[in-house]
């Protein structure tokens, strides 16, 4: 018997909440905790997630040719250990299990674990089994007295484990903490309940129970390990593809992210605090700031985000935001655009006049017979509200018109067809379209077949797209019924459908395995059974909602949410 | 005489005819060539059809349709690598050499894609008809301006390259007023909606006078014309042998060649069988005496080591070293030969060789089979890349550097990155 005698006057009480941030020490630079392993540990290589992901053929493949069998290993351990590995892990860990990453000593990481089981004596005989078993391995044995001393009055027990100066304690409140050295683990026991930052993102992210994990940004960047993603905070084409929330959370002191998986589908929630929002902090919504028109939803939407993107400031605010290498493209850019428009000056005649709130839609449309492409993807659209309609609406319709025209010149010069120009009326709308000529009957139809670009205005809301038919359909909604905007708070909010995007691959499936083979040199066989892979999940899946909400609050924080709902 | 089971047919023959006809094989090919022979060996590589279906199924034609040529590359290569058809590939490959045409100036993926096509199901047969149908490939059309060719203002650079490059080569009996003639003939062939198209009205009426005669009304018969000229038969043979044979053939092999290419009735494949079963082939004089290209270098050190190298990295490579399919540098093709090798380009060979053979794509137990010990490393290397092609200082060398190896495995890397950085694994 390994173990010295255990006086637990923990034993008692109550298992606590599933929440074991308060066991994370000050000075954790990392963490990482969860209980949602436990139902993967109690039913093992029956949990249906395993037994599909294992029974893959993918899967199996790959564990044949790396000469892997997780039930044979199970079983090998189960063979040493005397007990089975799950049933010891679900004893140690069924409260919850965590890692934490200390600040580096030199080039050594100090990662420690800390787990709490539910039932006290359970966790006590899998100690037991597993000190006992430890003995081949370089063995394992009670903490010499001076030793244990240090470690402070509530720790009950405490073992030495292997030859390279690990440790162990068991705590009065019935959790286990493992470190790197007797060191690492006089730290982690003595600064329980300090990592106040963690704790208090634990609390704020919200979600209950599931998977935590937090990062100390501020000494990670001390550590020299967040340059590139500091950089990116500043940088002007961040802020217009990932917006504001994304971009300043880059400069958070802190980041948590929770997530939740339950029969309904996976949320994660990510809270950014204290950004340091300096110069650039442009491109934040204003409390009263109207939302894009919104059209009611159609069945065939593939994707529908509404996002806050200030051009016009971004563009005002150029000589300041972008490098001196960008300036000479962007007035060049500018110029040319203000061209397209007549001469207005593009940035606070066009751009200024539109609101940052802007729609992008996604929407699978029908293709004319004639004309369907041998790759045929959604059609896309952009809605934005435009000040002064009666004003900008013609221009921006005649610089869609100037732009097909200078397009048209290029194609001529590559001998290709030029897109014909048209007009419609839609709900008593103009709506200006423009079409390639139909491809000879007995030839393949290009990729370029997806592009046969409308541009309508109705009312104050501006509507363009690669496709004419859905700028027609998007007209006419809006022509008849908007819906509400969205929840006030949100600064970017994507919603994708994932039928569509089956859809999609399913119907390009020869595509993507040819894709995969060409480029990454797989079998047909395997890029055909990823492709399969990647079905089973997009199938498993109904929507994916993704939202990010705050403000340029200087010790604001940053949220973000992502919704992945199953498939029911 | 070609040879037979047991005379003069060896693993060095072999894996010369392996990486002549086709691009090259691996170990267990060169064993079962040796034990086949030369005739059965040949006729598989002339006869082999057994493409990956995905790679000749309708997918293709929807690849291209998005575009972009670096699918279309990565298929070609697909397509080599694959070795489903040794020589028709190796043809296609000429072709696209022969009738250098670039998509830098095309611009257009599904018409190139159509021209390989076209070397693909015609390369092997009557060469006459091939021209006629280059001359009139929409690609070709593009890239040589044949499209703007109209009466009044006729264009010549298509008319020039067929004599120039295509039929006759440079100084092949012809002058300046056959081209303007010839340019007169091809006026009003066109490109409408990515197919040939001729219109009368931009097309010369007149007749024609080419090489001393008149009777040239058409492009058509242009064509006809420079075929029937005594250097076309010439020229083309000439490609067949410094293609296949050797780099430099003489006058004499040249001509008799180009009339065993009218003895078949011009087909391409018949010519290069006799080609293939002549004592020339297997001789002296052509073993080892062609630089690899940059394909043909990819293609023998993937196919030799059963590589598994994703066909869009193994263009890149090729890329680097010169060639980039789809891509010929101008009208004349590349130059080969000794163009290949210049101080960027053999670095470049060098570089991706060593990073290969001492990489984690390189395996060696796939390439050598289980090495007893750093000799046989050094063994396997030279039999395999280049067998009875290794003087004894080389060998030396190999040895030594492999006795320094800190285990078989890594002796075989060092030995094969030595072989393959070597000047005389460049040669094949």
């Amino acid at each position: 018997m390994l173990i010295p005698t255990l006086l637990l006057l923990g034993a008692a009480q109550a298992p606590a909440p599933d929440d074991l941030s308060h066991a994370a020490t000050a000075g954790t630079i990392a963490w990482v905790q969860s209980t949602d392993h436990v139902e993967l540990l109690e039913l093992g290589l029956e949990h249906p997630l395993v037994a599909r992901v294992l029974g893959h053929p993918l899967v199996r493949a790959d564990l044949k040719k790396k000469g892997q069998d997780p039930e044979a290993a199970l079983r090998a351990i189960e063979a040493i250990v005397g007990e089975s590995p799950l049933d010891l892990a679900t004893a140690l860990t069924s409260a919850g299990v965590g890692v934490g990453l200390l600040p580096a000593d030199g080039d050594e990481q100090r990662p420690y674990v800390v787990a709490r089981g539910r039932e006290l004596d359970a966790m006590e005989d899998a100690l037991e089994t597993l000190i006992e078993a430890a003995a081949p391995f370089g063995g394992a044995g009670a903490l010499p007295n001076d030793l244990r001393r240090r470690l402070g009055p509530k720790v009950t027990d405490a073992w030495r484990i292997g030859k390279d100066g690990a440790a162990a304690a068991l705590t009065l409140g019935g959790i286990l903490y493992v470190a790197r050295s007797v060191d690492d683990l006089v730290e982690v026991t003595g600064g329980v309940g300090r990592a106040i930052d963690l704790r208090e993102s634990r609390r704020a992210t919200g979600l209950a129970s599931g998977t935590f994990a937090w990062l100390d940004l501020a000494a990670l960047e001390a550590r020299g390990d967040l340059d590139d993603l500091r950089k990116a905070a500043t940088d002007p084409g961040m802020h217009f593809v990932f917006g504001p929330v994304l971009t300043y959370a880059c400069t958070a002191r802190s980041l948590g992210m929770a997530m939740r998986i339950d029969e309904t589908g996976v949320e994660v929630r990510s809270r950014a605090v204290g950004p340091d929002v300096g110069p650039g902090a442009v491109t934040f919504p204003t409390p009263n700031e109207p939302g894009p028109p919104l059209p009611v939803r159609s069945r065939s939407e593939v994707a529908r985000a509404v996002v806050h993107r200030d051009v016009a400031t971004l563009l005002a605010e150029r000589t300041e935001l972008f490098s001196p290498r960008k300036q000479p493209g962007l007035a060049e850019g500018l110029a040319n655009f203000a061209l397209l428009v007549g001469g207005a000056d593009a940035v606070d005649e066009l751009f200024g006049s539109f609101e940052p709130r802007m729609l992008f839609l996604a929407e699978t449309i029908p293709f004319p017979k004639e004309a369907m492409p041998d790759v045929a993807l959604p059609a896309a659209c952009w809605v934005a509200r435009v000040q002064d309609p009666a004003v900008n609406g013609p221009r921006v319709t005649a610089a869609f018109q100037s732009l097909i025209a200078l397009t048209n010149v290029q194609r001529a010069q590559n001998g290709e067809p030029g897109l014909v120009l048209g007009l419609e009326l839609v709900e008593g709308r103009t709506m200006t379209i423009a079409n390639l000529p139909p491809p000879p009957a007995e030839e393949t139809v290009d990729l370029s077949y997806n592009l046969a670009p409308g541009c309508a205005i109705v009312d104050d809301a501006v509507v363009l797209g690669t496709h004419h038919e859905l700028v027609r359909r998007v007209a006419q909604r809006l022509a008849r019924e908007r819906t509400a905007p969205d929840r006030a708070r949100l600064v970017d909010v994507l919603r994708v459908k994932t039928s569509a995007l089956r859809d999609l691959i399913v119907d390009n499936r020869d595509l993507i395995v040819m894709q995969s083979v060409l480029n990454e040199g797989k079998t047909e066989s395997r890029a055909s059974l990823e492709v399969d892979l990647l079905l089973d999940i997009v199938s498993a899946v109904d929507t994916i909602e993704f939202a990010t909400t705050g403000g340029p609050d200087e010790n604001g924080v940053l949220e973000a949410t992502l919704r992945v709902d199953r498939t029911r | 005489m070609p040879p037979t089971k047991t005379r003069n047919w060896d693993a060095s023959a072999a894996t010369h005819v392996l990486g002549r006809v086709g691009f090259g094989a691996d170990r267990e090919r060169v064993r079962r060539a040796v034990e086949e022979g030369f005739e059965a060996t040949l006729s598989d590589l002339e006869t082999r059809r057994a493409h990956s279906a995905a790679m000749t199924s309708k997918s293709v034609e929807r690849l291209v349709s998005l575009g972009n040529l670096q699918p279309l590359q990565a298929r070609w290569m697909a397509l080599i690598l694959g070795d489903g058809a040794p020589l028709l590939e190796r043809v296609t490959l000429m072709w696209h050499g022969h009738f250098a045409t670039s998509n830098a100036k095309v611009g257009d993926v599904k018409l190139m894609h159509r021209q390989n096509e076209l070397f693909r199901t015609k390369g092997l047969g009557d060469f006459r008809e091939l021209l006629h149908d280059v001359a009139k490939d929409p690609a070709m059309l593009v890239w040589l301006d044949g499209n703007r060719n109209r009466v009044g203002a006729p264009n010549e650079n298509f008319a020039r390259e067929v004599m120039e490059l295509f039929g006759l080569g440079i100084g092949g009996g012809y002058d300046e007023s056959d081209i303007k003639e010839a340019a007169r003939a091809f006026s009003g062939w066109t490109v409408t909606s990515r197919r040939f198209s001729f219109r009368r009205e931009y097309h010369d009426d007149g007749e024609k006078r080419m090489f001393g005669r008149g009777g040239v009304f058409t492009g058509e018969q242009a064509i006809e014309r420079v075929l029937e000229h005594p250097e076309c038969c010439r020229w083309i043979a000439r490609r067949l042998l410094t293609t296949f044979v050797l780099p430099e053939p003489t006058r004499g092999d040249v001509e008799r060649w180009g009339e065993v290419l009218v003895e078949e009735d011009w087909n391409v494949g018949r010519t290069l069988a006799r080609l293939f079963r002549d004592p020339l082939f297997l001789s002296d004089r052509a073993r080892r005496s062609r630089i690899r290209g940059p394909v043909e270098l990819v293609a023998a050190v993937a196919l030799a080591t059963r590589a598994e190298v994703a066909p869009a990295d193994a263009v890149r490579a090729a890329s680097s070293m010169g060639q980039t399919l789809f891509v010929p540098p101008t009208v004349k093709g590349w130059d080969g030969g000794r163009a290949w090798i210049d101080p960027g380009t053999w670095l470049a060979r060098h570089n991706l060789m060593a990073r290969y053979a001492l990489g984690d794509k390189f395996d060696v137990e796939r390439t050598y089979g289980r090495l007893a010990d750093r000799r046989a490393a050094v063994v396997a290397a030279c039999e395999l890349l280049l067998p009875g092609a290794v003087p004894a200082p080389m060998r030396a060398t190999l040895a030594a550097a492999a006795e320094d190896a800190p285990s078989t495995e890594a002796a075989a890397r060092r030995v094969t990155a030595l072989v393959l950085t070597s000047p005389e694994y460049h040669l094949a």
